[in-house]
């Protein structure tokens, strides 16, 4: 009896994954807890098991399409078996929504009563529509395996090969180099093995899915530039690449105006005063030249997993924590001494891991800032585990530092950086964003001075971080230039009042206007 | 303090050293009774008398082996070329026997002797007599090599290379004797070995030395008008180089722009750029620029001879182009 795949449930805010890649075929032996795919949830990249051992008899989510959690995405069987009857015993945990969707990748009859299987356009990326036929690898009447590539094609991205489902021979091909083809469309027919190739008759087949050309060019191009950029290797000096690995700038949303497009120092400053909205902006004006008089139409994306996590999550956090917030200047001309002692030992502490370290002394000192609401309890944590908000192309995403108050500056620094690192490659556990007793949201590097953050429950504060910068303050009755920060925390009033919020940041500020404490 | 002209802090620093040590005397062609070829030596041999204040013959080769030997026994010779032109008749004393001596010896021999004169384009001298040759010798270990642009510069520079236990040549200029500057009186000693910034700017690092100095100060004059800010920093020491300030300027600035009258080829600049690429890799924004002598002998018009040297136009452009500022 076949057995379904389901899509398993990856994190906690998962409601549905993307398949990326299907790293079995079907027809391939599958023995359980092997990885059969790979799925992109709201937060990372990871791969699915089986539960048992088997034969993929069928592929129910293409690569590029999305599954809610509990759907199958493919069945298991005995080898040869037909997926028919399994396909109703599916367990009830699937939700009844659930429908097994063929894939469009997949090679189905083509319906005309013969053993002609179609070879259809794929969905390639999450935006694809539609797909060119750059080259055929296959002429008709070659012979083709499952697996093997016989057209390339490209799409919204790139440029990708497309791969037979099935043994046979090419029988014909419906659309030719050059010419599009919308996803799910037949491009051509596969006839089986050991049947004999029909004869090419183009006109008894339907070619109404091929379009000629694309019929909106400058419609289509906005959107397909930044995307190239993302793959091909960026142009960009030695310390412009330096600033931006320091800030978290993606250097694919900068755009270089050196020669042949190098990224300078000068555009990454550009990019950081715009701030972190601007950017992708300025690497599309350039591409984005209609034709005169011919207004540009808006590009349509669909939401990613991980935009589509934040806008639900952001809807019901706002109204559904009641926010305070508090908001204290601290004179950092001490804690920027502290950086530039450790930049003189060749050490990389940045301002931030100071304020990361600052943080968790104080939730130590403050523990009743380490709580978290969660139904009709208070959880008390007794580790302290500082979240750290990080900036992703299509998101964000909170990577936690564990036990960041028993940890040197040194180690601060690394395990920050490393986090930020494998978060922007989506390549974090699971259990490296769940959970947490504070975050900390900076966005001094683009230039904000104050700002107030959404807090990540099941947290129950976030401290934003603005900018060092100098500015006139009295000191002693005199007026000095101080180098000054603004940060303000945002508290879950339910379970933390203003007092406690208060001494947490009178502590905080203690410790950044005077480091020495953060070594007792 | 007083202004002196290069000639006269040069005269100065000899004859301070000379009163000091009397182990230090002065050899070369004219330097006696003619006062020097560029009055270098004013006066010092009614100070000093014949026995100190040597007038030598025509024999680069002759008068430098004889002041080897000198310095070998306990002597401390300052060797005057008329122009390191004819001193690379002398190279066989400098390189293999001055360079060498402490090594062969296994250290019981030193050399502390100074081989100075003037280097680099006289004006209208044509190729035989224009060339700025201290690349050549910053190439040997064993060697120190200097080549300072001010007054006072050249004065401390060459108090510190008379009293150095090494070889030390020091390239002048026919164009920097007549040049003005204040110039400490009595004890003013410059290390050798350090780099000295002249002007200081966040935008590019100018890097030259000698006679070059002047067209980078002017660049960076210029500059300011349009809002660059540019960082001049003068080597002084071709050998050893200081890499330490070398890196700190270009650290800061994350642009670097070398300027050399001698040719590009195998030139001091070109070690400059090494050191740049190697330890500040990435710090730099912009490949590292040289603005040298043109790849050609010299001309003898004057017009050729312009065009074949670095000048503040050319320093400018080198400027712009690392600022990505070409056209601008």
């Amino acid at each position: 009896m076949a057995i379904p795949i389901q899509m398993p449930s990856l994190s906690p805010t998962m409601t549905e994954g993307k398949i990326i890649k299907w790293l079995k075929k079907q027809g391939d032996k599958v023995s359980s807890g092997e990885a059969v795919a790979e799925v992109e949830t709201d937060k990372s990249n990871l791969e699915i098991e089986a539960y048992d051992d088997g034969y993929l008899l069928q592929v129910l989510v293409g690569e590029g399409e999305m599954a809610k959690v509990g759907a199958p995405i493919a069945y298991i069987g005995a080898k040869g078996e037909k997926v028919g009857a399994g396909k109703q015993a599916a367990p009830a945990a699937a939700p009844p929504e659930q429908k097994p969707q063929p894939a469009p990748a997949a090679s189905v009859p083509s319906g005309g009563g013969d053993n002609r299987i179609a070879i259809q356009m794929p969905s390639l990326s999450p935006t694809m529509t539609e797909g060119k036929i750059v080259k055929w690898l296959k002429k008709q009447g070659d012979k083709v395996s499952s697996g093997e590539a016989v057209a390339e094609v490209e799409t919204d991205k790139s440029n990708l090969e497309i791969e037979a489902y099935d043994n046979g021979t090419l029988a014909e091909i419906v659309v030719g180099e050059n010419q599009m083809a919308k996803v799910g469309a037949p491009i051509a027919y596969l006839t089986a093995k050991g049947a004999k190739a029909a004869p090419a008759a183009p006109a008894a087949k339907p070619k109404a899915p091929a379009a000629p050309a694309p019929e909106k060019p400058a419609a289509a191009k906005p959107a397909a530039a930044p995307a190239q950029a993302g793959g091909r290797r960026v142009r960009a000096s030695p310390v412009a690449k330096k600033i931006a690995r320091d800030k978290g700038l993606d250097l694919t949303q900068v755009s270089g105006s050196g020669p042949s497009g190098r990224v300078v120092k000068r555009d990454i400053e550009e990019a950081l005063a715009r701030g972190p909205a601007a950017a992708p902006a300025v690497k599309k004006a350039p591409a984005a030249q209609p034709a005169p008089g011919v207004r540009p139409e808006p590009t349509v994306l669909p939401l990613t997993s991980m935009r589509k996590v934040i806008a639900q999550r952001m809807t019901e956090v706002k109204p559904g924590v009641p926010h305070f917030y508090l908001t204290i200047e601290v004179d950092m001309e001490a804690a920027s001494k502290v950086r530039e002692e450790a930049k003189a030992m060749d050490l990389k502490v940045s301002v931030n891991d100071l304020i990361v370290k600052a943080v968790a002394m104080a939730v130590r000192r403050y523990p009743k800032i380490n709580v978290s609401l969660q139904g009709d309890k208070v959880v008390q944590f007794h580790s302290v585990d500082v979240g750290i908000a990080v900036a992703l192309e299509e998101g964000l995403i909170t990577p936690i530092l564990r036990d960041a108050d028993q940890k040197g500056l040194q180690a601060i620094a690394s395990g920050v950086r490393e986090l930020a690192e494998r978060a922007r490659k989506r390549a974090l556990k699971p259990e490296e964003y769940t959970g947490g007793s504070i975050t900390v949201s900076n966005l001094g590097m683009y230039g904000i001075d104050q700002f107030v953050a959404v807090i990540n429950p099941p947290q129950a504060s976030i401290l934003a971080v603005g900018a060092v910068s100098e500015k006139a303050v009295v000191r002693d009755g005199q007026l000095a230039v101080r180098k000054m920060m603004t940060a303000t925390l945002s508290c879950d009033h339910r379970v933390i009042d203003g007092a406690i919020g208060a001494e947490f940041l009178r502590e905080l500020r203690g410790l950044l206007e005077h480091p020495t404490r953060l070594l007792f | 303090m007083p202004e002196l002209m290069y000639r006269e802090a040069l005269n100065q620093a000899l004859a301070e050293e000379m009163e000091r040590d009397a182990n230090v005397y002065l050899i070369g062609e004219e330097v006696g009774r003619y006062n020097g070829a560029f009055k270098v030596s004013q006066g010092l041999l009614d100070k000093f008398g014949s026995a100190r204040i040597i007038d030598a013959p025509i024999a680069e080769l002759g008068f430098t082996g004889l002041s080897v030997g000198a310095a070998m026994v306990g002597l401390r010779p300052v060797v005057e070329m008329m122009t390191w032109n004819f001193a690379i008749l002398a190279m066989d004393q400098i390189v293999n026997n001055a360079a060498k001596l402490r090594h062969m010896s296994g250290g019981q021999l030193r050399c502390p002797i100074v081989f100075r004169g003037p280097g680099g384009a006289g004006g209208r001298l044509s190729s035989q007599h224009s060339q700025a040759l201290e690349a050549n010798y910053a190439h040997f270990p064993g060697l120190k090599v200097i080549a300072p642009a001010t007054p006072a510069d050249a004065k401390g520079m060459l108090k510190a290379a008379i009293r150095d236990e090494n070889p030390v040549l020091m390239f002048e200029g026919e164009r920097l004797y007549a040049i003005k500057g204040e110039v400490p009186e009595g004890e003013h000693v410059v290390p050798l070995g350090k780099a000295d910034v002249k002007r200081e700017g966040s935008d590019v690092t100018i890097i030259t030395w000698s006679r070059m100095y002047y067209f980078c100060m002017q660049a960076a004059e210029e500059l300011a008008k349009e809002g660059i800010s540019a960082e001049v920093l003068d080597l002084r020491t071709l050998r050893p180089l200081d890499e330490e300030a070398i890196l700190a300027s270009v650290r800061k600035t994350n642009r670097a722009v070398i300027v050399e009258e001698g040719w590009g080829l195998a030139g001091v600049g070109a070690s400059v750029v090494d050191i740049i690429q190697s330890k500040a890799f990435d710090d730099l924004d912009a490949p590292v620029e040289r603005v040298t002598g043109l790849d050609v002998n010299m001309s003898y018009a004057a017009n050729l001879e312009n065009a074949t040297q670095p000048d503040a136009p050319k320093i400018i452009a080198a400027v712009k182009k690392v600022l990505y500022r070409e056209g601008a």
